[in-house]
């Protein structure tokens, strides 16, 4: 995904002209390409938004965004009591093959939440 | 270096504070100046603040949300004494062309208003260095407590971490615990006006005419104003009598409104340079007919180069309040004349191509300052006169009143005079009469014409008033008394008042009755469009004829099928 023009990053996000200024001004996403007349976006600028939007919606105030991406640590996204995933800002809103990730976090919770022990451990008592 | 290995303590980000975003623009100053036009207030607030970066900048300003009622219609931005006016455009149409011209490097100014009334201003292509101005002119009704007293609240600063959650980053409030000077002046009729101002730390004051005081830009302007000396906090007068004029009245029971080539009231339909309108607001009412655009434009026939401050008031407040125009023109199209900035029109300004010696690099916010919680002390009962002040008064014009057959033209309907007759008493009196004719033996007629006179009683504070075009057309409405009469006069009803036997049956007798109580009901809706101007007083008699029509129809039928 790439030479998008304004209108399309637009379209492609949700976010107005106005936000995306503000997004370029505050460093939570890189300038256009191609100078004032001929800027052109890409899936890093696509990423960029729905990676903040995505964290705003978490209840992330921009400081504390801005101090996750600059620091480049996990982000904390609570699941329930007692449970957090921890993602790293790269991932958020990148896409990929979100249905095996999902399955695999899924096998790994129920492994460790299960009240059997894990099948190795059974092998292992025998 | 993979994702995985960045994952040390998640949490620590949260609790650090030393980096923040880019730090946001302070305003420097922030003068208000008030013009009260009882029962309007001109209000005009200039915040003055600096681009400190090194960069040409897009300051984006988010204020408070409007005040109820205020009409925001003249917003002048100047960058380093250069004065830009903004022109009003309809909202979407706005933002799009204010987007591209950013985008291309292009000087833009946008006032629109967001989610919630709240104000946001965006002025892009501000160079390194550059002072701006931001000039905003609004009109707002002034509150009314007391008939002679009113009251104005200019709030300078916002709540911290007032957040609208719907509202993105880039156009959410942001304040600043930062102070910067800010002043207050007013221009009054002081004369006839005693202002005070409260809730400073100086404590209350009273103010003279024009005079500059400096007040606490955290703390809401608060002042109060009370007629004195004969004065008045309505506002009433015409110029009609000449073209270019106009007419104001903030006076309750106006119904019309008067056309300057036409003062006995016919409002003309294909007029495209006035506005008439009205709108309910704490005060009351308040009406207006006004030129939309003689202002700034060239002489008219009248030689009026320009509309008096109070008609100039009263026509955006009357553009917003949009309730009834004499022209083609829809509400949003005299929004846009008017320049009232609205959800639907935006205050716009496109610089040209090439202007600008760089592109727009970065967008900056501007902060308010933070408002403090303060508590008011109580107002006293009576105002207190200060003591008097030498000034000159310029004499205050008498207005030059059109006159037909020698008395004056008074603007508007005539104020009700039967006030205390409403429409609950008129209910009484109709239970009042269904329970006499199931009580009393007396004589069924002179109750019927009793139940009439109430009619015509409580009709007259309907009647239109004297000259009125619709009283030349108040005949028509004998037509409602056919129903009841046909129905009274007709057999069966009056053979039977003797104490006869009731007559024999017909079969198209009944369907008859009925008809007469349809027709009762449709004769005020068909009427309708012929008796504008007497809408009301043409409902009103059409339903209690329909209520006289219901009993005569009734009784008919009671008597035509005995036993029924």
């Amino acid at each position: 995904m790439t030479g998008l023009k304004l209108d399309d990053l637009v379209g492609a996000t949700g976010a107005t002209p106005r936000h995306i200024r503000y997004l370029i001004a505050e460093g939570f996403m890189p300038p256009p390409m191609g100078g004032r007349t001929y800027a052109t976006y890409s899936a890093v600028h696509v990423t960029a938004i729905r990676r903040y939007e995505r964290l705003r919606s978490l209840g992330f105030p921009p400081a504390a965004i801005r101090l996750l991406l600059d620091a480049r640590e996990g982000i904390p996204v609570p699941i329930m009591p007692g449970l957090t995933l921890v993602i790293a800002p790269e991932l958020i809103g990148s896409g990929g093959d979100v249905a095996t990730i999902a399955a695999k976090g899924a096998m790994k919770i129920e492994e460790l939440l299960s009240k059997e022990a894990p099948d190795e451990r059974k092998h292992a008592a025998r | 270096m993979n994702a995985s290995t960045l994952l040390v303590d998640p949490l620590a980000a949260l609790f650090r504070t030393e980096l923040t975003g880019l730090p946001p623009l302070l305003l420097e100053t922030t003068h208000v100046e008030v013009m009260p036009l009882p029962p309007l207030a001109h209000i005009v607030v200039i915040r003055t603040f600096t681009n400190s970066t090194d960069q040409m900048v897009e300051a984006v300003l988010t204020l408070p949300p409007i005040a109820p009622q205020e009409v925001v219609y003249r917003l002048i931005v100047a960058i380093g004494g250069v004065e830009y006016h903004a022109s009003a455009q309809p909202g979407k149409h706005a933002r799009r062309a204010h987007d591209a011209a950013v985008a291309e490097g292009r000087r833009a100014i946008l006032y629109e208003l967001l989610v919630g009334g709240i104000q946001l201003i965006s002025i892009a292509g501000i160079e390194p260095g550059a002072k701006v101005d931001v000039q905003i002119w609004s009109i707002r009704p002034l509150d009314r407590p007391e008939e002679n007293r009113a009251s104005l609240t200019i709030p300078l600063s916002a709540k911290r971490q007032a957040a609208i959650f719907s509202l993105s980053d880039v156009d959410a409030l942001v304040t600043t615990a930062e102070r910067h000077s800010a002043s207050v002046s007013v221009s009054a009729d002081f004369p006839s006006l005693l202002v005070r101002i409260t809730g400073q730390p100086f404590g209350d004051r009273h103010l003279i005419s024009k005079e500059e005081i400096g007040v606490e830009c955290s703390r809401p302007i608060c002042l109060h104003f009370a007629a004195i000396n004969g004065g008045t906090l309505d506002h009433r007068e015409w110029h009609v009598d000449h073209p270019g004029g106009w007419e104001v009245t903030s006076e309750r029971g106006i119904e019309t409104f008067r056309h300057p080539r036409n003062p006995n009231g016919t409002i003309i339909s294909d007029r495209d340079d006035w506005v008439f309108g009205s709108m309910q607001t704490p005060a009351g009412e308040i009406c207006v007919t006004a030129p939309l655009p003689s202002e700034g434009a060239h002489p008219n026939a009248g030689g009026l180069l320009e509309i008096a401050p109070n008609a100039r008031a009263l026509r955006a407040f009357a553009a917003a309040g949009f309730v009834e125009s004499a022209t083609p023109k829809t509400a949003a199209d005299v929004l846009l004349v008017a320049n009232v900035l609205s959800r639907q029109t935006s205050l716009a300004f496109i610089g040209p191509e090439g202007e600008l010696s760089s592109h727009i690099p970065t967008l900056r916010k501007v902060a308010l300052s933070e408002m403090e919680s303060i508590d008011f002390a109580p107002e006293p009962e009576e105002p207190i006169e200060p003591p008097p002040v030498e000034y000159e008064v310029p004499p205050k014009p008498e207005p030059v009143l059109p006159e037909k057959g020698g008395d004056p033209i008074s603007p508007g309907a005539r104020p009700p005079r039967y006030r205390w007759l409403t429409w609950v008493p008129l209910g009484l009196a109709l239970l009042l009469v269904v329970a006499a004719f199931q009580t009393t033996d007396a004589p069924v007629l002179p109750l019927f014409a009793a139940f009439i006179g109430l009619i015509i009683v409580s009709a007259l504070r309907f009647l239109p008033r004297e000259g009125s075009p619709a009283r030349r057309r108040l005949p028509l409405l004998i037509l409602l008394l056919l129903p009841w009469i046909v129905s009274i006069v007709a057999e069966p009803l009056l053979g039977y008042l003797p104490h006869e036997e009731p007559p024999g049956h017909a079969d198209w007798w009944i369907p008859f009755q009925y008809g007469l109580l349809a027709v009762s009901a449709i004769l005020p809706l068909v009427l309708m469009p012929v008796m504008r101007d007497a809408r009301r007083f043409t409902l009103t008699l059409g339903f209690l004829n329909l209520a006289l029509t219901f009993f005569a129809v009734l009784a008919n039928i009671i008597i035509h099928t005995p036993g029924s």
